[in-house]
């Protein structure tokens, strides 16, 4: 059984550049098939599924990461209630994760790495 | 508790200067002199701060330490010898082969 790693991106993408590399370092790790990897993406960080994407730092590799996660169906976790208040649709398949549900997720890890 | 014959792999993602930079050197340090194997990889920023006197200084003492060459390139940084440059698939060995794994962002 592989290790299991969560990544957690918080940053606001308009902001930061940190969420196209975590889309970058959740792909990479998948391809090497060696290491399970779940996204839990909260806060600001869930402005990365909006269909406006032009005003996002490292837009191009945020929305190439970000789309072969979903299309490769990479566990992708948002939290939830913040894609309403932030007026993101998500796409279909992207589930929200109540506090209690995030925490059990993160429990059952190997390890955490936070954006 | 000692960490003798464990192996510790780090991640870090802040330059030189950010608190997480210095935690993680820290970190390594204490788990060195407990006498892991302490393995860092450099991730975005830090890849900046591989020339840092603390980091090359733990170096010379044992740290394993690797640095992300795609964020070495996409930042001008010289290929050289602070660090072995590499991928992902390094990190995830890292991952799969220490037996804890701590990241600093």
């Amino acid at each position: 059984m592989n290790r299991h790693i969560l990544l957690i991106v918080s940053d606001d993408p308009r902001r930061s550049a940190r969420v196209a590399e975590a889309f970058r370092i959740a792909a990479g790790l998948r391809a090497w098939k060696k290491v399970d990897v779940s996204i839990y993406i909260r806060g600001e960080a869930v402005r990365a599924l909006a269909e406006d994407t032009s005003d996002f730092l490292d837009e191009e590799i945020l929305v190439r990461y970000l789309s072969s996660l979903i299309e490769t169906g990479a566990p992708i976790y948002l939290e939830q209630g913040v894609a309403a208040a932030l007026d993101v649709r998500p796409g279909a398949g992207l589930r929200e994760l109540s506090a209690g549900e995030f925490a059990e997720l993160a429990a059952q890890c190997h390890a955490t790495i936070t954006l | 508790m000692s960490s003798a014959g464990k192996k510790v792999g780090l991640l870090l993602f802040a330059p030189p200067g950010q608190p997480a930079f210095e935690s993680c050197l820290q970190f390594a340090t204490a788990a060195l002199e407990q006498a892991a194997t302490v393995y860092l990889y450099c991730i975005d920023e830090a890849v900046t701060g591989l020339a840092n006197a603390q980091l090359q200084a733990l170096q010379k003492r044992g740290l394993i330490l690797y640095a992300c060459a795609y964020g070495a390139q996409r930042r001008g940084i010289a290929i050289d010898n602070l660090a072995t440059f590499c991928g992902l698939g390094i990190l995830s060995d890292i991952i799969t082969g220490t037996d804890s794994f701590l990241s600093f962002s």
